[in-house]
């Protein structure tokens, strides 16, 4: 009697595939079959012999708990019903603010015009003439380190690409760069 | 049903069991209600609505441990060991002594000499009536766990009843 399909079969418990299993191992084993009759008459006769309990709470206590209870989840209710409105009129006032200052923060940020004179050729866009503009410059290859300043040296001179930037006023060339032009 | 309703019925359908069943654990009738009530009044601070279709469960968990915390309060106090204690009230009441004899009565000492867990799985299935699955969500473990400690404890009884009473069973 090591299988708990028998207990759980004399208690109904068994359902479905396991029990259609359960009923054609039964078929073809008899001491299954006894042990399961042993199963019933025991959980039978333990069913039979349980008795109603007969001891609850104490009258008044029981009354008073009723009474705390009821009141307990008409306030649990109530929280709940706040708590349901409160939480979609906040996400909605939150919304509505974040939509607003979206709307307003459009029309203080920089103008497309000024956007367009730092970075021209990012922006593609054709300026004014005489407007002051930055553009790049092409690189300049400039001999560095030791080897530059050795004019005897027949090492090859390492060089580094520098890239500079140029006041521009469209139309017209400002000047030499920061860097010492070209 | 409204959750008052809810609350009501459940009290008017399950004090008594669980205040056995607490019994069962706390060894005392007043720890037992004490954890009766501890359980309505967290049941009120639920969805009850929510929480119906598995009612019966988690009243059952929910009387366990309240029960488990009382018995804990009990043994700090206490120097008698907690297993030694005697959880199982063999007092029969006026019902069991019209409907039984000698050997229900055998059979209810049978029952009290189980082991605690196994006790508690007998008044989970023959007194609250509670399926595998409740009985499983009850106690927190798994269904396979209480088919197998279910069966161990009649495995138990059939044993020591056949012992006393071979006629009764037929091997």
């Amino acid at each position: 009697m090591n299988d708990p399909r028998i207990t759980a079969y004399a208690l109904n418990e068994l359902q479905g595939a396991e029990r259609e299993k359960f009923e054609a191992d039964l078929a073809s084993g008899q001491h299954l079959q006894r042990d399961l009759l042993a199963a019933c008459e025991i959980t039978d006769a333990v069913g039979e012999v349980t008795e109603e309990p007969s001891e609850g709470l104490d009258p008044q206590a029981r009354a008073r708990l009723l009474r705390e209870a009821i009141a307990n989840q008409q306030s649990f209710r109530a929280r709940r019903k706040i708590i349901r409105f409160a939480v979609p009129a906040s996400l909605a006032a939150a919304a509505s603010i974040a939509l607003l200052l979206l709307v307003s923060g459009g029309t203080t940020t920089q103008k497309p015009a000024v956007a367009a004179a730092r970075a021209p050729e990012v922006a593609g866009q054709e300026n004014a003439p005489g407007q002051r503009v930055f553009v790049r410059s092409d690189s300049a290859k400039v001999a560095s380190g030791a080897a530059a300043s050795d004019p005897n040296s027949n090492a090859p001179v390492p060089q580094k690409r520098v890239m500079t930037w140029d006041a521009k006023v469209l139309g017209a060339d400002v000047g030499p760069s920061a860097t010492g032009g070209r | 049903m409204s959750p008052e309703q809810i609350i009501t019925e459940a009290l008017n359908r399950y004090e008594r069991i669980l205040v056995s069943y607490a019994k069962e654990i706390t060894g005392d009738l007043e720890s037992a209600r004490d954890a009766v009530q501890e359980t309505f009044l967290r049941l009120s601070r639920q969805d009850v609505v929510a929480l119906e279709p598995r009612l019966r469960p988690w009243l059952f968990l929910v009387c366990r441990n309240c029960a488990i915390d009382h018995r804990r309060k009990v043994v700090r106090f206490s120097t008698e060991p907690i297993e030694d204690m005697d959880f199982a009230s063999n007092e029969p009441g006026p019902d069991r002594r019209a409907v039984a004899g000698e050997d229900a009565a055998r059979l209810r000492e049978l029952v009290a000499a189980l082991p605690r867990q196994q006790r508690e799985l007998i008044k989970l299935k023959f007194e609250a009536g509670l399926s595998y699955k409740e009985m499983a969500e009850a106690l927190k473990t798994s269904v396979s766990t209480v088919g197998v400690q279910l069966h161990d404890a009649v495995k138990t009884l059939r044993r020591q009843w056949l012992d006393e009473n071979p006629e009764m069973i037929t091997t």
